[in-house]
C-alpha cells in the first residue's frame, strides 16, 4: 500500500469517526425533554426564527459585535478560512486540486483564516478575561484548525503534500468529538431557541432602538 | 479555569429535573469567546474576569462536570447564582450563538436552593406567600378593611364619592394584582376608575419569590393563588401591577410549569393602558408632568416580557419631555436590583457598585424624574441615586399617569 493510499484510508476513517461522534453528541443533546411553551405568544416565533439567522447575525445588531469590530471580523474570516478548507478537502478526495488552474482562489482564504486564527490564539493567550474562562480545548481546537488551514495553504501553495494536508486534517477529526467544534450544529439549536423565545414574546425582531 | 467560584457538588436529582433540553444547549454551546462581557453590568461596573457570563456559565458546568468529586465549598454557588447574575439576559441578546446564561443562572439556583444555599429571606419571603395561599381567611377581613381606608384617596383624588376598590368580586372583567402597599393599588384604581372598567382585586400580591429561588414546587404553588382566584371569580383577565418578573411569571412562565395555557388573558397594567390611551378612553393633561422623564426599562417587562412599545405610549401621552435613555429597549442595562438581589441586604454594597451603568445612563439623559414599571428596580433607583448623588425622584408609570389624568 503506497502512502498516498494510506493517508487516505485514514482521512476516510477519521472523517466517519468524527460524523459519527458528531451525531452521537447530537442525538444526546436531543436526548432531553422538551418543555413545551403553551403560553399565549404576543408576536411570531418564526418571525423571531429568521430575525436570529439573518439580521440579528448583523454585526451592528449586536452590541458585542459593535464594540468589538476586529473580533467580529477575525471570526468571519476564520469560518470562511473553515468553510473554504472544507471545500478544498472534498474536492481533493477525487482530484489533486493541484494541476487546476484557479486553484491558486483558495490561498487568500486559507490565508486570511490562518491569521484570524492565529490572532485569536494569541488573544486566548493574552487576554484576561478568555485565559480566566478557557478549558483545555480553547486552545486544543483553534491549535488544530488553525494548523489544518496552514497544511491546506501549503498544499494549494505546493509547499506540502496532499498526504501532510489530510494528515492535519485526520487529526482533527479524531479529536473533534470531544472538542468544542460540534457548536457549529449546536449554533442552529441554539440561535432557534434565542429566535423563537424572543420572537413570540415580541421582543425580536428587533426594531427601531436607540443606542 | 482559575476561579473565584470553587464548585460545589451538585443535587443530581434537582439536575435531572430541571434539566430541559433548552438547559442542555446552553450548556453545551457556548464557546467561551467573552463578547458577552461588555453586555453583563457587573463587568461594566468592574471588569473582572468572574463578571464575565461565559465566566460564570462555565463555573457552572465545571460544577456539574465535577458532580460529587467536586470540592464543595458552602455557599459559592449561591453566591455566583443570586448576587452575581440578576437574570436580566442581556448578555443572551449579544451573545453570537444566542446562549441563554441566565438560564443556566436560574439552574444554578435551583441547585442552591435545594442544598439549602439559597439566601434565607427569599425563602421566607416565598414560604410566606405560600402561607398566605393556604391560609387567605387569616387575612381577608383585614385586607379589605385596609382597601376601605384607600378608597378614601381614591375618591379625594376623582372627586367622585363613588369611587371604590373593589375585592374579589365574582364575574368581573378583570382581576388586578398588585403589589404590598398603597402605591401599587391607588393610581391604578384611579385609573380603572377613569376607565370605566369592571375589575376587582386580588387580595393576593403579584410578587413570586418562588422564582427568585429557581424553585419551580414553591413558585408554582405561589402562583396558583392567583390562578386559582381568577378561575373561582370568573374573570375574563388578570392584570398585573407594575412589577417586572410578576408579569413574565404570570404571563409567560406559569404556562410552561402548568403544561397548558391559562384559562384567561394575562397582561400587565402597562399594556391596559396604552390600549385605553390608543383607544381614547383617557385623557391627559401632560403639562402635569411639565418635568423631564427618562423611562428605565425593567428587564423582565422588556427583555423578557416583550413590553417594549406599550410604556413608551402612555409616557409619550403623560408626560411632556420624555427621554430616553441610551441604550434601551432590548439593550437596556439591568438596574442591578433584578432577580431579587434588592431583598438581600448582605450584597448591598455589590447591587450598588453593578447600579454604576444605570446611574450613568440616567445622568446622561439630563432627567430629574426617572419612572419604572417594577417595584425591586424603583427600590435599587432610588439607592443608586443616594449612592451616586443622581438628585433624582423614582416614580412609577400608573402614579405619572393618574397625575397627568384629566378627571
Amino acid at each position: 500500500m503506497n502512502e498516498a493510499r494510506l493517508s487516505l484510508i485514514i482521512l476516510l476513517f477519521s472523517l466517519l469517526f468524527a460524523v459519527i461522534g458528531l451525531a452521537v453528541r447530537i442525538v444526546q443533546l436531543l436526548a432531553h425533554p422538551v418543555v413545551k411553551d403553551p403560553s399565549r405568544p404576543k408576536a411570531s416565533a418564526m418571525k423571531g426564527f429568521f430575525y436570529a439567522f439573518t439580521i440579528g447575525m448583523l454585526p451592528w445588531k449586536k452590541e458585542s459585535a459593535r464594540l468589538h469590530p476586529l473580533v467580529y471580523i477575525r471570526g468571519v474570516l476564520f469560518h470562511i478560512g473553515i468553510l473554504t478548507f472544507i471545500i478544498l478537502l472534498f474536492v481533493s478526495l477525487f482530484i489533486d486540486i493541484r494541476h487546476l488552474s484557479g486553484s491558486m482562489a483558495f490561498s487568500p482564504f486559507l490565508g486570511l483564516g490562518f491569521i484570524a486564527g492565529a490572532a485569536a490564539l494569541v488573544a486566548r493567550f493574552t487576554d484576561r478575561n478568555l485565559r480566566a474562562l478557557s478549558r483545555p480545548d480553547d486552545y486544543i481546537s483553534p491549535v488544530l484548525v488553525t494548523l489544518v488551514l496552514l497544511s491546506g495553504l501549503a498544499f494549494v501553495l505546493n509547499i506540502a503534500s496532499r498526504t501532510v494536508f489530510w494528515g492535519f486534517v485526520s487529526v482533527l477529526c479524531l479529536y473533534l468529538p470531544w472538542s468544542k467544534i460540534p457548536h457549529v450544529a449546536y449554533f442552529f439549536f441554539s440561535r432557534t431557541v434565542f429566535g423563537v423565545l424572543f420572537g413570540r414574546r415580541g421582543v425580536l425582531p428587533v426594531g427601531k432602538t436607540s443606542r | 479555569m482559575s476561579s473565584n467560584y470553587p464548585t460545589v457538588a451538585p443535587d443530581n436529582n434537582v439536575v435531572k429535573k430541571q434539566l430541559s433540553r433548552n438547559i442542555a444547549i446552553a450548556l453545551e454551546t457556548c464557546v467561551r469567546c467573552g463578547l458577552c462581557a461588555d453586555s453583563c453590568h457587573y463587568y461594566v461596573a468592574k471588569p473582572l474576569p468572574e463578571n464575565v457570563p461565559a465566566f460564570r456559565g462555565e463555573a457552572f458546568r465545571r460544577s456539574l462536570r465535577a458532580g460529587k468529586k467536586a470540592n464543595v465549598s458552602p455557599n459559592s454557588l449561591a453566591e455566583m447564582a443570586f448576587a452575581s447574575c440578576t437574570l436580566c439576559r442581556r448578555c443572551v441578546v449579544n451573545c453570537p450563538m444566542g446562549v441563554d446564561n441566565a438560564l443556566l443562572m436560574q439552574t444554578a439556583r435551583s441547585l442552591a436552593t435545594a442544598s439549602g444555599q439559597a439566601p434565607e429571606i427569599l425563602v421566607q419571603l416565598a414560604d410566606t406567600a405560600i402561607d398566605r395561599g393556604d391560609n387567605p381567611e387569616l387575612f381577608r377581613e383585614f385586607f379589605i378593611e385596609n382597601m376601605k381606608s384607600l378608597e378614601e384617596e381614591v375618591r379625594q383624588r376623582t372627586g367622585d364619592p363613588g369611587a371604590a376598590i373593589p375585592v374579589e368580586i365574582k364575574g368581573a372583567d378583570i382581576l388586578f394584582v398588585a403589589l404590598s402597599g398603597a402605591h401599587s393599588i391607588v393610581p391604578p384604581a384611579i385609573l380603572f376608575h377613569q376607565a370605566k372598567v369592571n375589575w376587582t382585586l386580588s387580595i393576593f400580591e403579584a410578587s413570586n419569590y418562588g422564582v427568585f429561588l429557581g424553585d419551580m414546587e414553591r413558585a408554582k404553588r405561589i402562583a396558583k393563588r392567583i390562578i386559582d382566584e381568577a378561575k373561582r371569580l370568573e374573570v375574563k383577565e388578570v392584570v398585573i401591577g407594575e412589577c417586572g418578573h410578576a408579569y413574565t411569571t404570570l404571563r409567560w412562565e406559569a404556562p410552561k410549569w402548568f403544561g397548558e395555557p391559562l384559562p384567561f388573558r394575562v397582561r400587565s397594567i402597562i399594556e391596559v393602558m396604552a390600549e385605553w390611551i390608543q383607544e381614547g378612553r383617557l385623557t391627559f393633561d401632560r403639562s402635569a408632568n411639565k418635568e423631564a422623564v427618562t423611562y428605565h426599562d425593567s428587564c423582565n417587562l422588556t427583555r423578557n416580557g416583550g413590553l417594549l412599545e406599550e410604556p413608551r405610549i402612555v409616557l409619550r401621552a403623560v408626560a411632556e419631555d420624555f427621554r430616553e435613555m441610551s441604550p434601551n429597549k432590548e439593550e437596556n442595562y439591568c438596574c442591578g436590583g433584578g432577580g431579587g438581589i434588592v431583598a438581600v441586604s448582605e450584597w448591598d454594597n455589590r447591587r450598588l457598585e453593578a447600579g454604576m451603568p444605570k446611574a450613568n445612563q440616567i445622568k446622561a439623559t439630563g432627567a430629574k424624574i426617572v419612572v419604572a414599571a417594577c417595584d425591586n428596580c424603583r427600590i435599587q433607583l432610588g439607592e443608586i441615586s443616594e449612592h451616586y448623588g443622581l438628585g433624582i425622584t423614582v416614580t412609577g408609570l400608573c402614579e405619572l399617569a393618574a397625575k397627568a389624568l384629566v378627571i
